[in-house]
């Protein structure tokens, strides 16, 4: 994998990830880190860290890892939640079958290159996701949560807490969810918050948000 | 070896230092050696509620700092035998000890104590953290109020992220005519938010604010239906059946309750 330490910084399109070697101790790559910080404070002054790959730190080491970077460089630190890694593409064969039917094409391919984000279990208050592709949820999005994702986002569960989908404009980007009461819902520009006298609380089947003549609508999912 | 349990809440006021008197005073009561730890430097309590505060000599921060041995801070119950206190101190602030600290000094509390209770103060920031570690297990306190329930979630994340794994909760406070009556949200509500285990549920009750003035915990008070609720959580906490039946247990003392208060009409 061409890496030359047991830690990397990966840039992307949102910021930095930091790759750790998943099989480097958190001292090697505590270590390692600090001298990268020192050589290249200046390089990566400004950019900020929003996720980690390779391995997932507990909450003391994250703190550590937090405190040495803003001690020792300009790099903000957003998130040191764990990403998934391999990104999961679809096989060339298959896009060039996706692209004949044209009415598919264009919402399939789109998607096609993004990769998806897992959380499993619920997510708390004071919990935030930003992922640059989809993000899947398998448990609770509490209110005082966050997701902010580019792609789709789709909860196996209930959404009570803050989402935004297709948060760099786009507007193809939907929002599923077994209980759909989101403490505001925002697609690509839009925004929206569930109306105040909704008593429907006894919405039992899933729903869909998404984007449509401007407004961000709601529907039964089927 | 003792058992170490932080009782946390994330917003203040719902009643963690109360509970925490309570639940060490109910534990004494069934004879275990307890020791409850005021984590909150700078803004100590619990020391008031259990009436030991002309007692203090040394503190918590002395232990750490080695100006006094642990032995010498720990303040003996005027009750209780096997109920000690370790006070906060009030002249400095959260950041005067480090749960490096703490966990040395839980460690060292546990073996000569049956449970080690500590009262965690409110917020998530040092105090918080000091509070947690050395921390086998954690009960989370809340009131039925939209703003605790969503503290209270919050912190069950950070306990989680911290490797406190299955929390217990405690719903302080429920007025249970209002919650019959939908005016307030009931303990299902707040269970299917918070998705952990309860490990009992306390009365808003006005006894505990005279007790806690006259810092005496309520359950002393035999009569005290909150006291009857803190002392079936310490015995919940030693693992007695009680435990299992929970749900009925309180559905049937809820009950008691709510005939008192029609009878009381």
């Amino acid at each position: 994998m061409g890496r030359k330490g047991p830690a990397e910084f990966k840039g992307t399109f949102n910021g930095l990830y930091i790759n750790v070697d998943s099989n480097a101790s958190f001292e090697e790559i505590i270590l390692f880190l600090e001298k990268l910080l020192k050589d290249k404070a200046d390089f990566y002054r400004g950019s900020k860290i929003i996720g980690l790959t390779g391995k997932s730190f507990n909450y003391r080491e994250k703190a550590m890892v937090e405190a040495l970077i803003e001690a020792q460089s300009g790099i903000e630190v957003i998130s040191l939640e764990e990403s998934v890694s391999e990104v999961k593409k679809v096989p060339e064969t298959l896009k060039v079958e996706i692209e004949k039917e044209s009415v598919v094409e264009k919402l399939v391919v789109a998607q096609a290159g993004a990769d998806t984000h897992f959380v499993y279990g619920t997510m708390r208050s004071g919990k935030s996701v930003h992922f640059a592709g989809h993000v899947v949820v398998v448990g609770d999005v509490n209110p005082g949560a966050e997701i902010i994702a580019e792609g789709n986002i789709v909860v196996m569960g209930r959404i009570l807490g803050f989402v935004h989908a297709g948060s760099s404009g786009d507007e193809s980007a939907v929002v599923v969810a077994n209980l759909l009461k989101p403490t505001q819902i925002r697609i690509a520009k839009y925004i929206s918050v569930p109306p105040n006298d909704d008593h429907s609380e006894h919405t039992v089947y899933p729903e869909r948000a998404f984007i449509s003549e401007g407004l961000i609508k709601i529907e039964k999912c089927h | 070896m003792g058992e170490a349990i932080v009782i946390t809440s994330g917003k203040g006021g719902v009643g963690k230092t109360t509970t925490t008197a309570n639940i060490g005073a109910g534990l004494a009561m069934e004879g275990k050696r307890v020791c409850v730890i005021d984590a909150d430097i700078g803004l100590r309590n619990l020391d008031i509620v259990l009436g030991l505060e002309n007692r203090i000599v040394y503190d918590i921060v002395d232990v750490v700092t080695g100006a006094c041995r642990l032995k010498q801070a720990l303040i003996k119950d005027k009750r209780f035998d096997n109920l000690y206190l370790l006070p906060a101190a009030q002249t400095k602030d959260k950041n005067a000890i480090n749960p490096e600290q703490m966990k040395e000094l839980i460690t060292n509390l546990k073996k000569t104590h049956d449970y080690i209770l500590v009262d965690c103060p409110a917020g998530i920031e040092q105090g918080f953290k000091n509070a947690i570690s050395g921390a086998d297990r954690a009960i989370v306190v809340t009131t039925p109020e939209i703003s605790a329930v969503r503290d209270a979630d919050r912190i069950i994340g950070l306990l989680e992220a911290a490797e406190l794994h299955d929390p217990r909760l405690i719903v302080n406070r429920l007025r249970v005519d209002m919650a019959k009556r939908g005016d307030m949200m009931n303990v299902e509500d707040i269970e299917d938010i918070l998705a952990v285990d309860l490990i009992g549920v306390v009365p808003d009750d006005e006894e505990v604010v005279m007790s806690t003035n006259r810092g005496e915990p309520a359950v002393f008070k035999e009569n005290s239906i909150s006291g009857m609720a803190f002392k079936n959580i310490a015995k919940r906490i030693m693992g007695e059946e009680i435990a299992f039946l929970e749900f009925d247990v309180q559905e049937s003392f809820l009950d008691k309750l709510k005939r008192a208060f029609t009878f009381n009409r």
